[in-house]
């Protein structure tokens, strides 16, 4: 976070802050649906995206939890997969919260 | 929206025109903010087919690419760049994740990738990169000059450098590259000189011709 208030402008980080938000929910909504018919492909995939997003604000947390899942989605292993959901939800609100402290 | 980057060099004056394949919104407008904020003209695309048919339309000179994205990855569309015959050099950018598998640089490499840059981006790394590119190209389009516009002597094949000052190709090539010349002879040249040689020695070898009926006569008592 502390990179991007050196890169960017106030304004600047609010507009992503704003994107990170409008993407969030609606993938995890479709994490939980990929999930929910043991489809590993679009649920590494959905993962994958929401570490890069969460990357961009040094959300560390967030991002391991969704390298897990990312992992396990690509080997074909669900046993863990709603645990880490309910784990990336959590942290991912979490994260939210704080960035909306920023703006 | 950006702050101006810290750092300055000599090759930041060049903008490049750079295609951006990213399909993650967040950090593919993040990258097309700083690169545009650092002057480059940035295309922006969010898969690597999308980026793959505006480079076909209008090349580029640097691709900032993420490695999976839909369509074609990243490794492919350097791939496929690579395949093509351009005169140009493209200068391939290729943006990881942390956790990066060795043999998957591997393929990357194998691919065709010049670079690395690893996720979270920051501009500080952006910049250093876009420096290494523009070297490159820039030492690119002096190759590039040297193969293809040597103004040279149609006759004694000596080369006319920027001073007006003629020298002989090896000079030349010597002193623009580095390279350094072994002199030896072609199998063309060889049988042209081996053939003169011969006739040379056929005349040595043949018997004097008689004098003329005059000069003997003259020369008879």
């Amino acid at each position: 976070m502390l990179q991007l208030h050196h890169e960017f402008s106030k304004e600047g980080v609010c507009e992503l802050v704003q994107m990170f938000k409008d993407e969030g929910s609606p993938a995890l909504h479709r994490m939980g649906a990929a999930a929910e018919i043991r489809d590993g492909e679009a649920l590494r995939r959905e993962a994958h995206a929401l570490r890069g997003a969460a990357a961009n604000f040094g959300a560390k947390p967030l991002n391991d939890l969704c390298q897990q899942i990312e992992n396990e989605a690509r080997a074909g292993d669900f046993s863990h997969t709603t645990g880490l959901l309910q784990q990336v939800h959590e942290e991912y609100f979490r994260v939210e919260r704080a960035l909306e402290t920023e703006c | 929206m950006l702050n101006p980057p810290v750092v300055k060099d000599a090759f930041a004056a060049t903008p490049l025109d750079i295609i951006v394949a990213e399909d993650e919104p967040i950090t593919r407008r993040r990258l097309v903010t700083s690169l545009q904020t650092m002057g480059h003209e940035v295309r922006a695309f969010s898969d690597g087919l999308a980026a793959w048919e505006a480079f076909q339309l209008q090349p580029a000179r640097v691709i900032i690419s993420d490695w999976q994205m839909p369509g074609i990855d990243g490794p492919e569309l350097c791939r496929r760049i690579r395949a093509e015959e351009r005169r140009e050099y493209v200068y391939f950018i290729l943006v990881t994740a942390i956790q990066t598998e060795e043999v998957d640089y591997q393929t990357a490499s194998d691919a065709g990738t010049d670079d690395f840059l690893v996720k979270p981006l920051t501009n500080d790394n952006l910049w250093r990169r876009l420096r290494v590119a523009r070297r490159i190209l820039g030492f690119n389009k002096e190759i590039g000059q040297l193969k293809d516009l040597i103004p040279i002597c149609s006759y004694c094949r000596q080369v006319r450098q920027d001073d007006n000052f003629w020298s002989s190709i090896e000079h030349y090539v010597e002193e623009q590259t580095g390279s350094r010349f072994t002199h030896g002879i072609c199998p063309q040249c060889y049988a042209k000189i081996a053939s003169d040689f011969e006739k040379q020695r056929a005349a040595q070898r043949a018997p004097k011709r008689a004098l003329p009926a005059a000069a003997r006569s003259c020369c008879a008592h």
